[in-house]
Formats: structure tokens, C-alpha cells, sequence
């Protein structure tokens, strides 16, 4: 293939449209305040982003299987709630850990199981969970935060810092990625979760359990939501009843920016990555550019549609090359 | 459609696939550039130019050696820079806080800091978190404003795990002051590197609360103390002043959980005064929180007048301010969060110009009872009180 | 050979209220080509849909080669053999060609312990498939959203070719479709029946099953009709038999 054919092939790639906005913003933000590209910044920045990251993977793959879960900043504070307790009663931290994983599987399965036997629709069951979640955490807690007290080597494994800007938690939030590109793209049960959320009807005529693969979905993106609440945990040795309140928006909008559709069917995994870290980033380049932190919604509203927009647009050009006979 | 060139593979012509990506591209360009240089405008307002920096040997505690100097400013060229503005010219600070951005209180808290600034011509900027009390988002914020390297940063020990950022700040050269809430330890907060608090000590408040309303009730009664945030160290910790005070004065008193739900509030002391008669029993009410004044409501649906039960209150509130006017709340203690924002910009403008050191703050002790609380609720309504 | 394929014995199906199969029996044999017909609302779609899987009937039951059936899922149905067109194109429009062909049946490869999709070999499959039947598609990799009605409907019946076994179900087949399109598809039906493979053959258009079909079965509103074999019946009197119900 020539350089022009690689070239268009580049342009057609569904995150195209973040990849420019997100280069742009950087640029934007380092030309204002070149602090923004500091060694110590940047290194913030990936200290921050991998556990909200995380979130956004499970909330991705859940939509693009025609999903949502708005339960997952309930659960991103939930989990560690519940691994604290334990870990409070003496019990040992991986136990604890794999414990709250376990759980946190259960909660998605159950929510799944709740909307594809009920056919009540997912926006929902996860509306109720979110509150639910909640609800247990902050009477688990009568309010107070908790004291996260993992083992050192628990909270080296999960959030040490290897090498300059190098943090466990973004290996492991790499690792993630990269594991469920390889699920979506190059494995049957990936090209099961787009047909499932492009259009069910035709999955089930195809035979696929479109059950299974959703409630599958519901798991997975409620493990990954605790697995982001107790790495935040870890980091801040607490564990709070309002931890991760709104971060369903945030994780939502991560993905959607990333091309994610909300009706299904569509999105990607690095996407979405793009999509976590423009948002941080636009957070964080306001905060060093001195802007006062209102502003920050108002960018992130423009940067949503604007994103959005740029994804619509590609998309339809990718349909109207014809395919000629 | 035969004329357009085709390309090999995908049959996609030359032109539609740059007209795409040159579209995409320059939305993506404007929308980034709009959102860099609306949040420069934004926060560039009145910030001038950094001058440059000179050595000084350092004399307050902690603060690390590089500090801004004026020595060789003449004394006119000072008074001009008073009055102009530029006292503070250069320098830039900032204010993390765990107050949310629909947090009403924490908007006189900044204009507190606004109106420093402008006075002593630097630029301050208040970072709040989306979610009040997030400690994530409190901490991201924290190590943000870290890497931008302040000239001061002014900070809330909301959660312990914030002395950690001191620490950081501090060990990076950036002087920190603390606001509004200290850490439970002070001391501890002086080993991380905050070298002042200015805000309310919270258990001197209560006692001092107890204290001023005294006048309205007699020694030996008997007294409701309403708390809104059971557990919450703000909440104990002034109603263990007010408790302190009672056992000198020989009272006896009961404690009332509550929230700041006034429809709760409502219920559960009107539930109390039934099995303990105001007047009768009941000589005063007092809250940690501003709920008090409901009481005033109860009161009045008893048939008991203004002024035969003390109420006394925290923090001003347009509640509160309606209690007083009516006569049923004698006595409001104010945290004064004008101040909380005022002061900590004048301590570290001072620090960075004459190596001065900061001082810690007691921000409240003042008064609102019925001789000036017209006065107050004018102010209150413009944000200051 | 003298059981039947598949038959269906007094099905009954209801949507809410609405009766839409009363009792219908229905039948194939070996290697033999079904015309199913009937004006719409007859029921056409639903029979087979329930044939498929997509449905279970309310009442009746189902033989398959002689032995009881009952379907829980088209998994059930496809696994015997039963491969359906449908009318509403059951084809995922995001996903490119070779991915919709191999829906569910994905072809793997093995990548050290992993399985992996076995792109290449679908690809290659996939485009010898539309040559045999010979079909025009200029690329694979595009969502099949961006193709033409016609080429749409070509990868719904590549799919199906290339997976029947034993009955493939046509249900309004030729409807996007131009004039030589047509053409190759009833082509390929009647290649079916020297392949021993049966086929139903769902249509409006009288003259495109008549000359193909074996048998003609007509519905009119849930209820079974007629049952002719071809030559005991012409395409005017099927044509009466409809209009007038």
C-alpha cells in the first residue's frame, strides 16, 4: 500500500475525530502555560487517569453491546466501603481483595440478569442499582470515610510507582486496554457484543445468546468500576461514602467523545482512552492556566458535541464511499 | 461519478477523504483553541507579568529559600505601587478547597480572596470540586495546582490524607497557609508545612457560643443542644465547647441528632419540647449547625412568645437572619468566611514581599444579635456576611 | 423418503389478541421446493419464523426427520440444519461483510493458546462464496450499511448458502433485488434441490416461485388453503384462490 492509501486508511479510523481535538487541546493549553508539558505534570496526569480510566473501559464495552450502567460510581465507592470493613476485621488483604471483585461481578451480574429476564430497560435497573449501591455504602458508613489499610505490598502492586511516570496503575490500566481490544477486535466474542448491540434481533437470529453476552457485559463493567474505586482508594488511603458520585457521567462522556454510540454498536476501546484523557486533560490545563474551575463543564460540554459531531461526520463519509459493481 | 479519481482499494476519491479530514481536523483545531483561549482570558484577567526572582535568606518556618524581594524599591515608588494596585504585583496564588461549586458559603469565602487580590493587585483563583468533598477530585485538584507552581497556596484540611499535599507543596517551595478547617491535630498540620489556620476553632466557638447567649438564661437550666451532623468532627467539636460551658454554668442538657433537613429539625424538636416543656424545663436551644431558628417555629406554634427561650445559632443564614429579626434567635455566632478568604492572601503576599511570618486566626468570634443584624442582612444579601 | 423433512402439525400462535396462525399444518419433503404464498397477513412470515426458532408456537408441535423438535432458540434450529433468509434483513449494518456472513459461527485460528478470529479465512471463504453464486461485492471490509440494497440482500443469502444443510427458508428473497439478480437466485434454489437440500420459498411474486417450486401452499389469514403440487394447479388459479380467500 502506497502512503496515500495509508494515509486515507488513518483518516477513516473511527478515533480520528478525538485524536485531532485532543492534540489540539494540548497544544492549546502548552502554548498558553508551557508548564502544562512539565515532567511533574505530565507525570499527574498519568498518576490520575488510569483509575477513572478503568471505569470508562467497562461503561465502553457495556454500550457498545447496546447498554448502560449508571450504577458505576456507586460501585467505584461501594467496593472499597465493603474491602475496608474487611479489612478493618483483620482479614487478610487479597483475600479482601478478591472478595470485593467477586462481589462486584455479582452486583453486575444481577443487574444484568435484572434487564435482559425483566426487559426493563438498562438506563433503569442501573438508575436503581446506582442508588441502591449507594445507599448501602453511606449506611455501612453512617457517613463517615473509612480508613483503607491495605498491606504495603497490595498498595505497591496496585499503585507503586515503578519509574518516573511510571505507576502500577497505569500498567494495569494499559494491560486492560489492551486486553479488551484483543476481545473486541480479534476474538468471536467481541464481534458477538457489536452484532448483540447493532441490532439484537439479528444476533439472536444468528444464534447468539444475547443474554449471556449482555449479563457478561453488566459483570464486567461493574468489576472494573471497583477495581477503579479501590485503586483510588488505595491511593488516598481512604475509603468515602461519596466517593465516585457523578463519575458515571464522566465515564459516559469519556466514551461517547471516544465514538462510542449511545444506542450500540459502535465504539472503541482506545477511543474511549483518548476520550478519558482529554477529559483530564482539560481539567487539568485549566487548573494550570489559572482558569477558574467552572469552566470546566462548559469546555467539557463543547468538547462532547463538538467530538460527537466530528464522529457523525465520519462515519456518514464512511458510508457514502460506494461500492461500486 | 466516473470522472472523479479513484483510488485503489476502497474506491474512496482523493477529495472527499481530505475534505473529511480537513474538516474534522480544523472543528477539532477551533473547539480546541476556543477552549484554551477562553480559559486564558478567563484567568488572565488582571495577572501581569511575573518580574524576576532574587534570593533571600528565609526566616518563616518551613517556607523553602527562594523568595520574592523588593529591597531595592524606593519608598515612593512603594506608595505608588499601594496606590495603583501592584502592592502584590506578580505574584499568583491559589486556593484549593473541598467546597463544592454550588456551595453558597464558600462564594463569600472567595470573595473574600478576590478582594485581596484586587486590593494588593496579585491574582488568586479558588479551585473547587465538581462533587463537594470528593477527596479524589480534592487531591487531583491539589497536585494540579502543585505543578503549576503558586507563588502561595491556601488549602482546607478537609480529609488528613490532604497534609500529604502540604507536604508536597511544601518540600516544592510553595508556602502553605490553611483555611476554614484545620486538621485535627494541629500540630500535625504544622509538621506538614501549614503554617497558619484562619478560620473558626471550633470547640472555643461552642464554648463561646454557650457563653454569650448566657445572658438570656438562668445557671442550672436546662438545655437542647441541636446537632446536625452527628459524628462530623465540626459538629462535635462545637458541642463539646457548648457542653464544656454548661457544666461550668451548672446546666443540664440533651443532646438532639438531626440533620440539616429543617422538616427534620421541625419534627424531632417539636417531638422533644413535648416531653420537656420549653420554660417550664426548656430554657434554652442551641445548635451546632444553623437550625436553630426553627425552634423560633415551634416556639410559636406553642403559644411561647420571642425571648422566653435563649436560642442561640452558627453561621449566617437568610434563616437565621429572619430569627433574629423576629426575636426568637437571640444570639448568631459567624465564622466570618469573608475573612477566611481575605486573610490567608494578605499572610502570603506579606511572606513572599518581607519574609514575614503567619499567624494563626481565630475568625470566630463575631456576634450577630439584634443590634446588628440589619446591618449584617444587607450585607448578607450583597455576599459578604 | 417417505417421511417428511419437517412438518408442522396444528400450529397455533397468538400476539396478544390477535390470532395470527389458527391450526395450520404444514409440511416438506426431501429435496423438495416449497412455495409458501398468500396475500399479507396470512401469516407467511410468522410460520416460519416459528420453523427458525424465533418463536415458539403456542400450540402444535413440530416433527424434524420423524423426531419431535422444540426449538428454544434459532441456535436450536440452525444446529439441525435450518438456515433462514428473512425478511427484515437479519444482518448487523455496523459490521463488514465476512463479520455478518460468519455471525455466531465466526471462523477461529489459533494464536499460541488464544483463539483468534480467523480473519483471512473468512475473507477467502467469503469471497469465493460470492463468485460461486455469483454475486457482485467489491469489498469486504465495509460496514454493510454502506451497500446497496441488492448486494445487502446478496450477503444475507451467501450466508445462508453457504451454511444450510438441510432446509433453507426464503422469506421474500428476490424482493430488492434486479431482474438478473432474481434470476441467479431462483438458479441457485433449483441447484438446492439436485443437492437433495429443500427449500421454502416465501413470496408475492407468483412468477418467481412457480417455475422453481415443487409444491405451492397458500395461507390466508392464519389458516391454511391450499396444498397443490404444481401440476395440479396454475398461477391464475393460485392467484383466485388468494384474492378471493
Amino acid at each position: 500500500m502506497g502512503f496515500r492509501e495509508i494515509g486515507i486508511q488513518f483518516f477513516q479510523k473511527k478515533e480520528i475525530s478525538v485524536s485531532l481535538i485532543l492534540m489540539a487541546t494540548i497544544l492549546t493549553f502548552y502554548s498558553i502555560q508551557p508548564k502544562f508539558l512539565s515532567p511533574t505534570n505530565i507525570e499527574v496526569l498519568l498518576k490520575i487517569t488510569p483509575e477513572l480510566g478503568i471505569v470508562a473501559l467497562g461503561v465502553t464495552i457495556l454500550m457498545i453491546g447496546g447498554e448502560l450502567d449508571l450504577s458505576v460510581g456507586s460501585v467505584f465507592g461501594f467496593a472499597p466501603l465493603i474491602m475496608a470493613v474487611m479489612l478493618q476485621s483483620g482479614i487478610n488483604t487479597w483475600i479482601a481483595f478478591m472478595f470485593t471483585l467477586i462481589l462486584c461481578l455479582g452486583i453486575g451480574t444481577a443487574q444484568g440478569i435484572v434487564t435482559v429476564k425483566t426487559g426493563i430497560p438498562s438506563f433503569i435497573t442501573t438508575l436503581g442499582g446506582m442508588l441502591i449501591w449507594r445507599g448501602l455504602a453511606l449506611v455501612v458508613t453512617g457517613g463517615h470515610p473509612m480508613y483503607f489499610t491495605p498491606s504495603k505490598d497490595f498498595a505497591m502492586v496496585l499503585t507503586g510507582k515503578l519509574y518516573p511516570f511510571v505507576y502500577s496503575q497505569l500498567l494495569i490500566f494499559l494491560a486492560l486496554v489492551v486486553l479488551l481490544h484483543f476481545l473486541l477486535e480479534r476474538h468471536k466474542f467481541g464481534n458477538w457484543v457489536y452484532a448483540v448491540g447493532g441490532k439484537r434481533d439479528a444476533a439472536e437470529a444468528m444464534g447468539i445468546n444475547v443474554a449471556r453476552v449482555k449479563v457478561i457485559l453488566f459483570a464486567l463493567c461493574s468489576l472494573l468500576a471497583g477495581l477503579g474505586g479501590i485503586i483510588q482508594s488505595t491511593r488516598m488511603s481512604q475509603a468515602m461514602p461519596n466517593q465516585g458520585d457523578g463519575l458515571e457521567f464522566d465515564a459516559i462522556a469519556a466514551a461517547v467523545i471516544g465514538g462510542t454510540s449511545l444506542f450500540g454498536g459502535v465504539g472503541t476501546v482506545i477511543g474511549t482512552v483518548l476520550g478519558e484523557f482529554l477529559s483530564r486533560i482539560i481539567e487539568n490545563g485549566l487548573i494550570i492556566i489559572r482558569a477558574p474551575s467552572y469552566y470546566f463543564r462548559l469546555y467539557i460540554g463543547i468538547v462532547i458535541i463538538v467530538a460527537v459531531i466530528g464522529n457523525l461526520y465520519i462515519q456518514r463519509r464512511a458510508l457514502k464511499l460506494r461500492v461500486r459493481e | 461519478m466516473g470522472e472523479e479519481k479513484y483510488l485503489t482499494g476502497d474506491r474512496i476519491t482523493r477529495r472527499t477523504a481530505l475534505s473529511t479530514a480537513g474538516k474534522v481536523a480544523i472543528s477539532a483545531v477551533i473547539a480546541g483553541v476556543i477552549a484554551g483561549f477562553g480559559g486564558y482570558y478567563a484567568g488572565a484577567a488582571a495577572a501581569p507579568k511575573i518580574t524576576e526572582t532574587r534570593t533571600v535568606t528565609q526566616t518563616a518556618p518551613g517556607v523553602a529559600t527562594t523568595i520574592r524581594e523588593t529591597v531595592t524599591m524606593k519608598e515612593t515608588i512603594m506608595q505608588t505601587l499601594v496606590a495603583r494596585g501592584e502592592f502584590a504585583k506578580g505574584l499568583r496564588f491559589t486556593f484549593v478547597t473541598h467546597g463544592g461549586e454550588e456551595n453558597v458559603f464558600w462564594n463569600t469565602v472567595h470573595l473574600g480572596m478576590k478582594e485581596a487580590a484586587d486590593v494588593l493587585g496579585c491574582d488568586a483563583v479558588m479551585i473547587r470540586p465538581k462533587v463537594e468533598g470528593d477527596l479524589g477530585m480534592i487531591m487531583s485538584n491539589f497536585e494540579a495546582t502543585i505543578a503549576e507552581r503558586p507563588d502561595g497556596i491556601i488549602a482546607t484540611v478537609c480529609y488528613e490524607a490532604e497534609l500529604e499535599m502540604i507536604k508536597k507543596a511544601t518540600e516544592a517551595g510553595i508556602p502553605v497557609v490553611v483555611s476554614n478547617i484545620d486538621a485535627p491535630d494541629p500540630q500535625k498540620r504544622i509538621e506538614a508545612g501549614g503554617l497558619s489556620f484562619i478560620g473558626q476553632n471550633l470547640e472555643p466557638a461552642g464554648y463561646f457560643l454557650a457563653k454569650a447567649l448566657s445572658k438570656y438564661y438562668p445557671p442550672g437550666s436546662h438545655v437542647a443542644i441541636l446537632i446536625e451532623g452527628p459524628g462530623m468532627v465540626w459538629a462535635e467539636q462545637r458541642a463539646h465547647g457548648i457542653i464544656r460551658f454548661l457544666k461550668e454554668y451548672g446546666c443540664t442538657y440533651d443532646r438532639i441528632d438531626v440533620s440539616f433537613d429543617l422538616a427534620v429539625v421541625e419534627s424531632r424538636l417539636s417531638a422533644y419540647l413535648e416531653a420537656h416543656p420549653p420554660v417550664k424545663e426548656t430554657k434554652a436551644i442551641m445548635s451546632v449547625g444553623y437550625t436553630a431558628p426553627v425552634a423560633g417555629k415551634v416556639l410559636e406554634a406553642m403559644g411561647i412568645g420571642p425571648g422566653e427561650v435563649a436560642v442561640g445559632t452558627f453561621d449566617i443564614v437568610p434563616l437565621v437572619i429572619d430569627g433574629i429579626k423576629s426575636g426568637y434567635v437571640q444570639i448568631a455566632i459567624d465564622q466570618q468566611p469573608y475573612l477566611q478568604g481575605f486573610l490567608p492572601v494578605v499572610q502570603l503576599t506579606l511572606m513572599k514581599k518581607y519574609a514575614l511570618g503567619a499567624w494563626d486566626v481565630d475568625t470566630g468570634h463575631a456576634i450577630v444579635d439584634r443590634n446588628n443584624v440589619d446591618v449584617v442582612a444587607e450585607l448578607s444579601k450583597k455576599g459578604y456576611r | 423418503m417417505s417421511t417428511p423433512l419437517v412438518e408442522m402439525v396444528n400450529i397455533h400462535k397468538w400476539f396478544g389478541s390477535v390470532h395470527a396462525l389458527k391450526g395450520v399444518d404444514f409440511f416438506v419433503n426431501h429435496g423438495e421446493i416449497v412455495g409458501l404464498v398468500g396475500d399479507n397477513g396470512a401469516g407467511k412470515s410468522t410460520l416460519i419464523k416459528i420453523l427458525s426458532g424465533l418463536y415458539p408456537p403456542d400450540e402444535g408441535k413440530i416433527f424434524f426427520e420423524g423426531k419431535e423438535v422444540k426449538f428454544r432458540s434459532p441456535k436450536d434450529a440452525i444446529k439441525l440444519g435450518i438456515e433462514t433468509v428473512y425478511q427484515d434483513q437479519m444482518i448487523i449494518p455496523y459490521l463488514n461483510v465476512y463479520r455478518n456472513i460468519f455471525l455466531g459461527r465466526e471462523l477461529e485460528k489459533r494464536l499460541g493458546p488464544l483463539k483468534v478470529l480467523d480473519v483471512k479465512g473468512m475473507k477467502e471463504k467469503s469471497w469465493k462464496l460470492f463468485h460461486e453464486l455469483g454475486l457482485d461485492i467489491t469489498s469486504l471490509d465495509v460496514p454493510v450499511q454502506a451497500l446497496s440494497g441488492g448486494q445487502r440482500q446478496g450477503v444475507v443469502i451467501a450466508r445462508a448458502m453457504y451454511f444450510k444443510t438441510k432446509l433453507l427458508i426464503l422469506d421474500e428473497p428476490t424482493n430488492n433485488l434486479s431482474i438478473k439478480e432474481a434470476r441467479k437466485v431462483l438458479d441457485m434454489v433449483l441447484g438446492l434441490k439436485k443437492a437433495g437440500i429443500s427449500c421454502i420459498f416465501i413470496t408475492h411474486n407468483l412468477h418467481h416461485v412457480y417455475p422453481a417450486a415443487d409444491r405451492i401452499v397458500i395461507l390466508n389469514r392464519g389458516k391454511k388453503i391450499a396444498d397443490f403440487r404444481k401440476d395440479q394447479i396454475t398461477i391464475d388459479q393460485i392467484e383466485e384462490m388468494i384474492i378471493s380467500g
